[in-house]
């Protein structure tokens, strides 16, 4: 990414309304989230991808928005933490609260977000399902047991629908 | 009563004539025929003629490009890519799916980009970031020279592809992306300039295999 491009003009679809920013186009998506739209949410981890704190969606996918030029999402649907649902009433969302997933809670947006889209995609996945694609969200207090039960949790009240 | 030639027939004299010119000239020409046979895209052939010898050589050259890290970390015999030079597992734990580019939450483009990450450690990119697919996984791993010869020149190892159209899949970004990896990746050993040129001489040559 070339921090020496021109600005322009990009629209970004941000959890359901339409968004113009003036921005250099390989600007990280995160941080036209954060500073630009102010939506915090999704977190800096380690700027590099390797951690999913900073995980959002774009159509749909968990994409790393610390990796992810601004420029990339222009004209697509992002949805953020903030946009899951209207009054946080997510069945994942619901299902972290009940059964106390975060300890320090850095990582945790980033983690609802990724199984967002393994449930999306997999309504009843198992243990290993839940670890194969989990795996990419990194939890240093270790809440892994946690998510994994709430993510079962939310799978059942969903009763199938993704 | 002399028999009458209608006109666009030749007579039995004058056939006789071309068919033995026809003979004489396919025997002069035949070292000429069977060496261009050979560089037929597609035709190998095992008559140890110079240019299969040729042909293996070049093979030999290429094959120290599809055995380096930058092509065999994807190339792999499980649905795990590696990493790195010394090609330790994909952190996140990441999986081929069977499209090739990953399982949903956790896909080759949530984090690789077009273009490689500014960073050391950062992930590199390419258009259309993926393995290959789960149906043909295009193993490399753990072969010889001869036996990966065979496996890509074989349709039903090689994604279905004729010899001539391994061309293109060298040219796709993909393939080319070995070449400007970013911080801390080692390039393979030919320039891609040279790569080409082997993978050229090779077919040209019949893409002849050694055993």
């Amino acid at each position: 990414m070339n921090s020496d491009e021109p600005i322009k003009s990009i629209t970004l679809h941000v959890n359901g309304s339409a968004r113009t920013i003036n921005v250099d186009p390989s600007k990280p998506l995160l941080w036209v989230l954060r500073e630009d739209l102010q939506l915090t949410g999704a977190k800096f981890g380690c700027g590099l991808a390797q951690c999913g704190a900073c995980t959002v969606h774009l159509d749909g996918e968990a994409v790393r928005s610390c990796v992810t030029p601004v420029a990339r999402a222009a004209g697509r649907k992002v949805i953020t933490i903030e946009g899951l649902s209207a009054e946080h009433n997510n069945a994942l969302q619901e299902a972290w609260i009940a059964v106390q997933v975060p300890q320090c809670g850095y990582c945790q947006t980033g983690q609802i977000m990724s199984a967002a889209v393994l449930l999306a995609s997999n309504p009843h996945p198992s243990d290993a399902e839940i670890d194969r694609v989990m795996s990419g969200n990194i939890c240093r207090c270790g809440t892994y047991d946690r998510i994994r039960r709430a993510i079962h949790r939310a799978a059942e009240s969903m009763g199938g629908r993704s | 009563m002399k028999s009458r030639e209608r006109p666009g027939h030749f007579n039995s004299t004058a056939l006789l004539a071309v068919s033995g010119a026809i003979a004489l000239a396919a025997i002069v020409m035949l070292p000429v025929l069977l060496t261009n046979a050979a560089q037929v895209p597609g035709f190998a052939t095992n008559s140890g003629a110079p240019g299969q010898e040729r042909s293996i050589a070049a093979f030999r050259e290429v094959a120290t490009v599809l055995q380096h890290p930058r092509c065999m970390n994807c190339h792999v015999v499980d649905d795990r890519p590696r990493q790195g030079d010394d090609r330790h597992i994909h952190l996140q734990n990441v999986r081929r799916g069977p499209d090739g580019k990953g399982l949903p939450g956790l896909r080759c483009s949530n984090c690789h980009q077009d273009s490689n990450h500014e960073s050391a450690g950062g992930p590199p990119g390419a258009v259309d970031w993926q393995m290959p697919k789960a149906d043909e996984p295009l193993a490399w791993e753990g072969l010889s020279v001869g036996e990966l010869c065979r496996a890509i020149t074989d349709p039903k190892r090689n994604g279905h592809r004729r010899v001539a159209d391994l061309i293109p899949h060298m040219k796709t970004s993909l393939v080319v992306w070995a070449w400007t990896p970013g911080p801390e990746r080692t390039k393979p050993p030919l320039s891609y300039e040279q790569f080409m040129t082997k993978v050229r001489e090779w077919i040209d040559t019949g893409a002849a295999c050694e055993k």
